[in-house]
């Protein structure tokens, strides 16, 4: 292995423990929401996200099937980013919850905390609609 | 109704269980993307499976009755049909009972005499959304296994990690010269995966010679997607326990 393969390895597993790190810290924090359930008797559901350090900026890839991403709403202030965007359709699950109560799904809400040194203002997006995600590029404040 | 005890696992068999051979398991446990349990799941459904049994553990699992029909079922529970046994999961697997579930799965395997354990596996690879139609590799501890491989034209997976209760299994199956195989679709780690579920079916429809129809399962996609958000959380929470991130990772000895 060549000193240059060596340090491009070292490079990865440090931004490996960086990703690992960030994901610990959101685990603590979602660890503290375990028992709340990712839906809303109001008609609302929560979407997966996934966060990735990219350097310079952060990268938010959020998940949200049956989205009609024409009405999707990001509001961004400090380092946080609250995602809003209605269902193409209303969703109807007729054995929902431990109750099996019938449930109608409307749409996504979901408030994103980032690290400290994202800069939620000025955030750029990308939307997936084959795959019905969105990206979305936050970059850090001392960049 | 037959019952045994594995190192605090207790397995149930609601009737003797006959599979034609060549017998194969196919183990449908929460990984990345979901991707087994979502393909074991839709071919439970697809070949009409019938519950033949579970695995229940009062030292391992949370303590969760699933309620099926007005009936309650054991948290991992089995289906039969023809040469198939399917192993779907419910419920996230704990780190704690990681080893034990997965050596136990293989010790299964051997009592009944099943010649093949098949393993699905989302594999994260972070270009995912890039990717139209995910890739599958593969891992066989066995030449036959290599054999029923080879005619489906698939790439072998050279080098990385494996982590979670499908390592395990494997390492176990080469110990113990269990016929397993590995098949490793790209996949989200963290969304739940039904085109990559999608692409796994279709491999093993390549091994088993059991046609699927899949269309189903492409229209529903979406849906599936967000009917299993909360599996997935889970998921994503407990393989975060077992350093999952190492997948992403290209091993020391490499060259």
């Amino acid at each position: 292995m060549s000193f240059d393969e060596d340090l491009r390895r070292m490079i990865r597993e440090m931004k490996r423990l960086e990703e690992e790190a960030y994901s610990m810290i959101r685990e603590i924090i979602s660890y503290l929401e375990t028992e709340r359930p990712m839906w809303s008797a109001d008609g609302s559901i929560e979407p997966l996200f996934e966060i990735y350090d990219r350097g310079d900026h952060y990268l938010v890839i959020i998940d949200l099937p049956y989205a009609d991403l024409h009405t999707l709403n990001i509001m961004g202030i400090e380092n946080v980013l609250k995602v809003q965007c209605r269902l193409r359709k209303d969703v109807r699950f007729e054995r929902w919850g431990t109750v099996q109560h019938q449930r109608v799904f409307r749409e996504y809400r979901k408030t994103i905390v980032l690290p400290e040194d994202a800069n939620a203002s000025k955030f750029t997006i990308t939307r997936r609609t084959r795959s019905c995600m969105i990206e979305v590029r936050i970059p850090k404040r001392h960049s | 109704m037959y019952e045994y005890e594995y190192d605090g696992l207790i397995f149930v068999e609601y009737e003797e269980l006959k599979l034609k051979t060549p017998s194969i398991l196919i183990c449908g446990l929460p990984d990345a993307g979901l991707v087994g349990s979502i393909a074991t799941s839709y071919l439970v459904r697809q070949l009409n499976m019938k519950e033949t049994g579970g695995i229940e553990s009062f030292r391992y699992f949370p303590p969760v009755s699933i309620i099926h029909g007005g009936e309650p079922k054991p948290i991992i529970r089995f289906f039969a049909k023809d040469n198939i046994l399917a192993i779907v999961s419910e419920t996230a697997i704990p780190p704690s009972a990681v080893y034990p579930l997965s050596m136990a799965i293989v010790d299964y395997a051997q009592r009944r005499r099943i010649d093949h354990i098949i393993s699905p596996v989302g594999v994260g690879v972070p270009n995912r959304l890039e990717i139209k139609k995910p890739n599958v590799y593969w891992i066989a501890t066995s030449k036959e296994g290599k054999e029923m491989i080879a005619k489906l034209n698939l790439k072998k997976f050279e080098e990385g990690y494996l982590v979670g209760p499908y390592a395990v299994i494997l390492k176990e199956s080469m110990r113990r010269r269990v016929s397993n195989i590995v098949l490793l679709a790209e996949a989200f780690r963290d969304f739940p995966d039904p085109e990559a579920s999608i692409s796994i079916l279709e491999a093993i429809s390549g091994i088993t010679g059991v046609t699927l129809n899949l269309k189903p399962l492409m229209e529903k996609a979406e849906e599936v997607r967000l009917k299993t958000r909360e599996l997935m959380e889970r998921t994503r929470r407990e393989l975060l326990k077992m350093q999952k991130g190492y997948e992403y990772q290209l091993p020391l000895m490499y060259t």
